[in-house]
């Protein structure tokens, strides 16, 4: 058991510590977000409160009592997940991102999972056939590797597909106006239409959901297939290879090896990607008309609403931390010298 | 001369027989062999149409110097040359018995079946990320089914694992099976490296300089192994080595490479009577024996070249030791 625990110990304490690293982002997220100037009290009453109306109100939007005293009645309710209630609309802010955050999140993994795929498979087409004519428009796209933001190939691709040639649906939301909403399971809107066993409305989601992927795919798979062409062309040349080859593994097991050790910085990459493609997604959404997050952003900010951005702030950095968490984990797995505690000489 | 002659010569060795079908023709023929790199400023030839044969079971070293195109010539024959910038030609390339057709267009190059190959480093060689094990069972697995019994049982294969760590001398089976190559010594990898390259049941192995990243002993001790494996297999070997004393002790013949050309193809038991290559001849006299320790300068090619030619050029240092020369004046 004791020697179980041992081995394990190196994604079990990554684990752990989650939550503890959470804690202190949220702390210093709260003591930079109590910092920002403006009385929400005076916003909210226009500045008409007398010292009794005040005192009320600060206490029901959590404001009296000594920083600390805020500060641990704040990290309190966030560990039991009450990210508070927005001062503008009274609604609770952790149920207004439940209901937001998994489309977003769903479309964002859609551009990532999908920029990931096509890019191992062009870059290694690339690489292995260098001179098969796809492998010369790859090398090409390489290079333009993020000059192509993702508004301008948005609004590019509904100009095109949309108005010109009229293959894409309008972009005025997911799903078709003369197909019925599909009933929430999970969140995610394409899982839950396979989930209810509403096809119909995948099919029309499907539809909907080509071009803001295509959209993210093409403004951030390039940065992913340089580094990957980098990294599996070193890996061709490399020893291990070679001697794979010359030892005679299968052919499958010498591609499985140089993939796995060409791999590392692009899941690392990925990471990264993953908070650009979120980015990316909220324009997407806005460009497509597509619910999720973006929208109730904008308005939180321009309206001061401290606890919709304190939330934001600590959802963005529990998934950010997450993804990382992934992206170590994955990195450890696919590189056991990674591991802490591996020792290389 | 051919292969077989060099074979009897060597004197019998008991195990070392070659298949009766076979055994005239050479495993592998190359004829004007030729390896050039484009580089910015033109194009530079690395091996200049070199031919040579190698007999079943036969051991030959290739000695040079760095530069010599030796390595290179190492990794054409093994097809390992596939860069956009690298061209290889021959008129002839014939292993086991049928010439060697290669897949130009792929960058990854292909095993040419029945040909393996060691490298200098063992840490830098191995695959980092798997275990030694699983190393030794993807070989084992590929050969079982290349040799057409089937896709052979895991416990079969598991099996096969140990017998070949302990061929190679690696009793603590089961722990070098479990780790990884960082994670055992500088000897452990070499030997692990060697019951990889040699489990798959190869005709010919090339081993690039083998021992240069090892000390004198585990040097000899590595190439004893490989040489004995070898040996009871008749797995002709094609040593890359700068080292000519060790090549010359572990090997049939020794061919001397020098400015991309194979200037020398002697057997190595007589190369020091019988070299003729002012090359060889030279870089056999450089060789520090036990009466140079008496001299004050150990001789160099540069020192031996002049000595040879007459011409008393100023000596270049090539690896001299200086202080000794500092010491006499």
């Amino acid at each position: 058991m004791r020697q179980t625990l041992r081995r394990q110990r190196w994604w079990l304490a990554r684990i752990i510590a989650l939550p503890f690293q959470l804690i202190v982002f949220a702390a210093v997220s709260f003591l930079l977000v109590h910092n920002i100037p403006g009385d929400p009290v005076a916003v909210l009453t226009g500045g008409q409160a007398d010292a009794a109306n005040r005192a009320a109100i600060e206490k029901q939007l959590g404001l009296d009592g000594s920083l600390p005293t805020q500060l641990m009645r704040y990290l309190g309710h966030t560990l039991t997940f009450d990210l508070g209630h927005s001062y503008i609309t009274g609604r609770s802010v952790a149920s207004e991102f439940g209901d937001r955050l998994p489309a977003t999140i769903e479309l964002t993994l859609m551009g990532v999972f999908l920029s990931a795929v096509l890019a191992l498979g062009l870059s290694y087409l690339a690489v292995t056939r260098p001179r098969n004519p796809v492998s010369y428009l790859v090398r090409g796209y390489a290079r333009i590797a993020g000059g192509l933001p993702d508004f301008a190939v948005g609004v590019a691709a509904v100009f095109v597909f949309y108005a010109t040639l009229h293959w894409a649906p309008a972009p005025l939301g997911r799903l078709s106006s003369d197909v019925d909403d599909v009933p929430k399971v999970t969140g995610l809107p394409f899982l839950d239409t396979i989930l209810t066993g509403r096809f119909d409305a995948s099919w029309s989601m499907a539809g909907h959901l080509a071009l803001p992927v295509a959209t993210l795919v093409i403004s951030q798979a390039g940065v992913l297939v340089k580094m990957l062409i980098g990294g599996l062309e070193e890996a061709v040349d490399a020893a291990p290879t070679r001697f794979r080859i010359a030892s005679g593994a299968s052919p499958a097991m010498v591609r499985l090896s140089l993939v796995r050790r060409a791999l590392p910085p692009a899941v690392t990459t990925c990471g990264t990607l993953f908070g650009y493609a979120l980015g990316g997604a909220v324009i997407v959404e806005a460009i497509f008309g597509f619910a999720g997050i973006g929208s109730y952003l904008s308005d939180s900010v321009s309206s001061g609403d401290i606890p919709a951005m304190q939330g934001f702030l600590v959802i963005v950095a529990a998934v950010s931390l997450l993804v990382f968490l992934l992206v170590d984990l994955a990195n450890m797995s696919l590189d056991p010298r990674r591991r802490p505690g591996a020792r290389t000489d | 001369m051919t292969a077989r002659n060099v074979i009897d010569e060597a004197g019998p060795r008991t195990t070392a027989v070659s298949d009766p079908v076979e055994g005239d023709a050479p495993i592998l023929a190359v004829e004007d062999l030729t390896v050039r790199y484009g580089t910015r400023s033109g194009e530079v030839t690395a091996v200049d149409a070199v031919s040579f044969a190698l007999g079943h079971g036969e051991r030959v070293a290739l000695v040079g110097e760095s530069g010599s195109g030796k390595s290179t010539l190492g990794l054409a024959l093994a097809g390992f040359l596939t860069q956009d910038n690298v061209h290889v030609e021959c008129s002839r390339l014939d292993f086991a018995g049928a010439a060697l057709d290669r897949d130009t267009r792929s960058r990854l190059p292909r095993r040419t079946p029945g040909l393996s190959m060691i490298f200098q480093d063992a840490m830098t060689t191995l695959d980092p990320v798997w275990p030694i094990g699983s190393q030794l069972r993807a070989v084992i697995r590929a050969a079982g089914r290349a040799d057409g019994g089937g896709r052979p049982s895991r416990a079969d294969v598991r099996e096969r694992a140990r017998y070949w760590l302990d061929r190679v001398g690696l009793r603590d089976t089961e722990r070098v099976l479990r780790a990884r190559p960082y994670e055992l010594s500088g000897g452990m990898r070499q030997r692990a490296m060697i019951a990889i390259a040699l489990c798959g049941g190869p005709k010919l192995l090339i081993a690039d300089e083998p021992t240069s990243a090892l000390d004198a002993s585990l040097a000899r001790e590595a190439m004893e192994t490989m040489l004995t494996l070898t040996g009871q297999s008749s797995t002709s070997v094609l040593v890359i080595s700068h080292d000519i004393l060790l090549a010359q002790e572990y090997t049939d013949r020794t061919f001397v490479m020098y400015g991309g050309r194979i200037v020398e193809q002697r057997t190595s038991a007589r190369l020091v009577d019988t070299a003729t290559h002012p090359y060889t001849v030279a870089l056999l006299r450089c060789v520090p024996t036990l009466a140079s320790a008496e001299l004050d300068e150990l001789p160099t090619l540069a020192s031996v070249n002049a000595e040879i030619t007459g011409v008393d050029e100023p000596t270049e240092v090539t690896g001299t030791p200086e202080p000794a020369a500092k010491e006499s004046a």
